[in-house]
């Protein structure tokens, strides 16, 4: 089997509050301080993730650069050309106790693909361990994610739960596209 | 395992080959299935070769819910049968109404099992009416204490004792036997007279005692007296004789049973005048009997009463509709008792039913055990026609005795039950037939014997309301058998059955029902074929790149397709154009629905076609930029197969010719004089060349004056410059780092003196992207950008090209040619670089090239671009 290396360039979206930075403090070690968020907009954090794709005999080591992106709607407006461009991949964040945050997410992701084109989007519901103040169902998820023809996950960065699936899974798509663009 | 074909040796000439070729090619798609089989690999004329299947047989094929019909893979006809043969399947889809009763045989019109007679309970005396004997005798009334009907009868002896035969018996003389008086057990007052006689074998004989004296009877017509034989007397018979002046007279004999018994003798077998009887005989016949006995006890003489009298209950009952005569349409019930019943000759009871249909008499005798006891008549013959009936329950009482009489017997519950049966109709829901259907064969089963009918129904619809306009008409049959529906195609049916008669005891039966239908399967069904590189092929195997298909898709149906192995799918769409499926084994799929019931998408072939690296067809060679005279340039050169896979662009395996002094070697062309240059590439091992024609421009001036004195000198100087430079200005600062970064944020390059374990350059680049951006955007109407900042001791230094910026990171005193010289570096970089920028996968080893680029930058006191143009950089 062939082994490469790969740099992708993956973006958080969501709106604010919905755990964006903790998922990727859950997933990551960051040099830089959480600060810069709401300085310039923006954390670069990187992880190496491995991906093997079968059908094409060949492993894979992504360096997958996570741009953890300030959720505040007028900062997106603002810095989405510099921050967005040439994205490979969005991992699209919703808090699952605030329905809202679901549906800002067709904002998030209509918002960025003007400036990126199709790439792939994994729609991941943070907060899953708070079920009992969910106020939407998995069943929304699942029709809100077919819309975008996207996987979906629940997570929980406070427990760990699927985060790590989450940015393995988006990887493993991304370097799909990074490797055969459409 | 599938494998390649052997093309078949035939000896025929090249032409012939390409003649079969080229029609191969053409016809492709065009031409007929072929029916069969395993797939077939035909070779194209562009580096590929297509593997074909066709649905003639399942060879090769894996069917999973899928049938071949006709060369075509299509979704298999399901069963959609409404098969109802019990009554309770018919339930279970739909309802009766209340005149009609489902047992577990049929569905039938119910019985009415009203009863018609009023208050046959007798809880009030109406409406009954109660008839008495026309004597007397017998009397009817209405027991309201007990709720019954009772009829009854009283009357007191007529007779008088003439002897008792307590004491003197001489008055009484023995025949053939001996008398005596005294027994116990004698059945009154406290004696009787007694006879032991004994009667030889042969014609019966008689023994008797005798009345010496004549008897005056005149005032009577009955004689009555207690007898009882002792064994072994029997059997024995009784009678009296008497002579009438000389005629001797006898009474009929009557048989004795064992024990007492009263015997009451009709006198007028001894004439009209029974004044004077002589030798009245008390006689026992028989014959063969030795010690016999015989006890006569308390005769009595009197008048007997005489009469056979009947009183009856009566009503009127209407009855509505007609029945049928056969026996269980009518049927009369009711219970009686008879509590006493004493001197009386006989009780009978006689229940009659009389209307238009005639007259039914039913007799029965009083029960002999005690209690009530059920009678239950059949009346159904005589009460067929419709209309008004008399019943009536009479009581025939009959004495003929001189003794005290007492009757009693009751009536109750008194009951006539009619079968009168009227229309009803089965109703079912929409029945679901899974999709839309088409009908075969409609078979019922029933019966409706004369005057009944049937009218069985079933109509059709498209959804599952009954009788919206999506619902075509009943269609109705009214006899059973199997028939053509002649429904319309329907997703759903209803059926309706209306049992009717015109005569109350014959009912129709529903037994069941067959409706035959099919439609095309909805659940998904799959065709599949597996592919295996034959080994010879593999080397050159490059990568699968397009499933056809041909196929019909009607309106409703679907086909999709996906291709894979055990372990991975993916789906794709026919025609469209792969290039990362590098498997060996390759599996194809095809997923057939339909969400219409009668059409179904059908699959005749499915190609799939991969490419491989063929022989070398083209050769190309390329340079950018002008060229200068006496300058050197990279060329590239490509070989290239039919398909156009490049095979090599290793310019070693080219062997190179340039005309006017020019020189290549390598891949690198040195140009010759100026004007219009030929370089030609030959595919080294074959006679694929190419020839490309250069412009070769004159030299500069800074290529004459390098290759001239003037030039000499000034290198000398220029030497002597440097050398003094790089060891004094050069010392004040250096290159640390330089960062070459995508537009993205991504590292592309980074080149150091040092590096850093506490220092991640990607992250370092993310951040300085998004800092860049930053201050562009945070001022945009200033459209200036980053280039400089100072931290610490070191100053970086930003350039922005189209593509990407580079930052260079210096240590100490930065001259101000630093920014020009990063700039000449960018402008190199975009020159050689820029579309592979742009278009950058992510992958390190496709900028590899680049490390020498940086390591020159880094190195270098000036940076000075590889090429010049007029003294300039290009």
């Amino acid at each position: 089997m062939t082994t490469k290396r790969i740099k992708s360039k993956i973006c958080l979206v969501g709106d604010k509050s919905v755990g964006k930075t903790s998922l990727v403090r859950r997933y990551v070690m960051n040099m830089f301080d959480e600060q810069y968020i709401t300085t310039i907009g923006t954390r670069v954090s990187k992880k190496e993730v491995q991906v093997s794709l079968a059908t094409q005999d060949l492993h894979l080591q992504v360096d997958m650069m996570i741009w953890d992106i300030m959720g505040e709607k007028g900062f997106r407006e603002l810095l989405k050309d510099a921050y967005f461009y040439g994205a490979n991949g969005i991992l699209a964040v919703a808090d699952l106790t605030r329905r809202r945050t679901l549906d800002d997410l067709d904002d998030w992701i209509d918002g960025v693909e003007p400036l990126i084109g199709k790439v792939p989007v994994l729609i991941v519901v943070n907060k899953a361990d708070l079920t009992s103040s969910a106020q939407f169902t998995e069943r929304d998820v699942a029709q809100f994610a077919k819309a975008y023809g996207s996987d979906f996950l629940l997570t929980s960065a406070k427990t760990g739960e699927h985060v790590e699936s989450a940015f393995t899974r988006l990887a493993s798509v991304v370097v799909e596209g990074q490797l055969h663009p459409a | 395992m599938l494998a390649v074909r052997p093309r078949p040796a035939h000896r025929i000439g090249a032409l012939g080959v390409l003649s079969f070729l080229v029609a191969s090619a053409l016809l492709g798609f065009l031409a007929a299935p072929v029916r069969g089989d395993a797939p077939i690999v035909s070779e194209n004329s562009n580096a590929s070769r297509t593997v074909t299947w066709t649905m003639g047989t399942a060879t090769g094929l894996t069917l999973n819910g899928v049938d071949l019909e006709g060369a075509n893979a299509t979704l298999p006809w399901v069963p959609a049968n409404v098969s109802w043969d019990t009554p309770a399947k018919f339930l279970a889809r739909g309802s009766i109404g209340p005149n009609l009763v489902a047992n577990a045989t049929d569905i039938s019109l119910r019985a009415d099992t009203t009863n018609h007679v009023l208050d046959g309970d007798f809880a009030s005396a109406a409406p009954w009416t109660y008839e008495s004997s026309a004597r007397g005798n017998v009397t009817a009334g209405w027991d309201g204490g007990t709720g019954t009907a009772v009829f009854r009868h009283a009357s007191s002896a007529t007779e008088a004792s003439w002897d008792t035969m307590d004491g003197n018996l001489s008055s009484w003389i023995g025949l053939s036997g001996t008398g005596w008086t005294s027994r116990i057990g004698q059945h009154e007052g406290s004696g009787m007279l007694g006879l032991n006689f004994s009667l030889p074998p042969g014609p019966p004989g008689w023994a008797g005692v005798q009345r010496s004296s004549p008897v005056n009877w005149s005032a009577y017509d009955r004689m009555v007296l207690w007898i009882e034989p002792t064994a072994p007397s029997l059997p024995l018979s009784f009678n009296v004789t008497a002579y009438v002046g000389s005629n001797l007279y006898q009474t009929a004999p009557r048989d004795l049973v064992a024990g007492w018994q009263e015997i009451s003798v009709d006198l007028g077998a001894f004439g009209p005048v029974r004044d004077s009887l002589v030798s009245l005989t008390l006689r026992v016949n028989g014959d063969n009997i030795s010690g016999g006995q015989v006890f006569f006890d308390d005769l009595r003489v009197g008048n007997a009463k005489r009469f056979d009298e009947v009183a009856a209950i009566r009503q009127a009952v209407v009855k509505a509709n007609a029945t049928t005569p056969v026996a269980g349409s009518a049927v009369l019930q009711l219970n009686w008792s008879v509590p006493t019943e004493s001197g009386v000759a006989s009780v009978q009871a006689v229940v009659n039913v009389s209307g238009p249909s005639g007259t039914a008499i039913n007799r029965f005798s009083a029960p002999s055990a005690p209690g009530w006891h059920r009678f239950l008549a059949d009346v159904s013959s005589t009460s067929s026609l419709a209309g008004l009936y008399n019943v009536s329950v009479e009581i025939r009482v009959v004495a003929d005795n001189t003794s005290a009489s007492a009757v009693e017997v009751r009536v109750d519950d008194v009951s006539i039950l009619f079968p009168n049966r009227q229309n009803g109709t089965y109703l079912s829901g929409a029945v679901p037939l899974g999709a839309t259907s088409e009908f075969l064969q409609v078979s019922w089963t029933f019966e409706s014997p004369q005057p009944a009918v049937v009218q069985a129904k079933i109509r059709s619809g498209t959804d599952s309301t009954p009788g919206s306009t999506n619902w075509g008409s009943w269609r109705m049959w009214t006899a059973p058998g199997s028939y053509a529906p002649a429904l319309a195609a329907g997703s759903f049916v209803q059926v309706q059955v209306d049992l009717s008669t015109t005569n109350a005891s014959v009912s129709p039966s529903l037994r069941g029902l067959l409706l035959e239908g099919r439609h095309r399967s909805t659940t998904p069904g799959t065709i599949s074929g597996t592919f295996t590189l034959p080994p010879e092929h593999v080397p050159a195997f490059l990568h699968w790149t397009r499933l056809r298909a041909m196929s019909q898709i009607p309106t409703g149906t679907s086909i999709s397709y996906s291709i894979g192995n055990a372990t991975y799918r993916r789906p794709v769409a026919p025609d469209q154009n792969f290039t990362d499926i590098r498997l060996k084994t390759l599996e194809w799929f095809a997923t057939l629905a339909t969400t219409d019931g009668l059409a179904a998408p059908s699959l005749s072939r499915i190609d799939l076609v991969y490419e491989y690296l063929g022989p070398p067809v083209r050769v190309d060679v390329t340079s950018a930029g002008p060229m200068y005279s006496g300058q050197s340039y990279a060329l590239n050169a490509t070989a290239w197969d039919a398909g156009d896979h490049l095979i090599t662009w290793n310019v070693d395996q080219f062997d190179w010719t340039a005309d006017g002094n020019g020189q290549v070697k390598n891949g690198v062309y040195t140009a010759g004089d100026p004007g219009d240059r030929t370089v030609t590439a030959t595919y080294r091992g074959t006679t694929l060349t190419k020839t490309v024609i250069f412009h070769v421009q004159p030299s500069d001036w800074v290529y004459s004056l390098t290759h001239g004195w003037a030039g000499i000198t000034l290198i000398g100087l220029g030497a002597i410059g440097y050398v003094a430079y790089r060891y004094g200005v050069r010392r004040l600062f250096q290159i640390d780092d330089v960062f070459l970064i995508s537009k993205d944020g991504r590292l592309l390059m980074h080149n150091t003196r040092r590096m850093r374990a506490d220092r991640d350059e990607d992250i370092l680049s993310g951040m300085l992207t998004a800092i860049v951006a930053f201050l562009k955007d945070a001022d945009p109407e200033e459209n200036g950008e980053l280039k400089r900042f100072d931290v610490g001791g070191k100053t970086t230094l930003v350039e922005r090209g189209p593509h990407a910026y580079l930052a260079a990171i210096y240590s100490g005193r930065v001259p101000r040619w630093a920014g020009k010289d990063l700039k000449r570096f960018m402008a190199t970089l975009e020159t050689n670089f820029g579309q592979k920028f742009a278009q950058w996968s992510g992958d390190p080893d496709d900028l590899q090239s680049l490390k020498e680029f940086t390591d020159r930058f880094v190195s270098n006191f000036r940076y000075r671009p590889p090429r010049r143009v007029n003294g300039r950089a290009a």
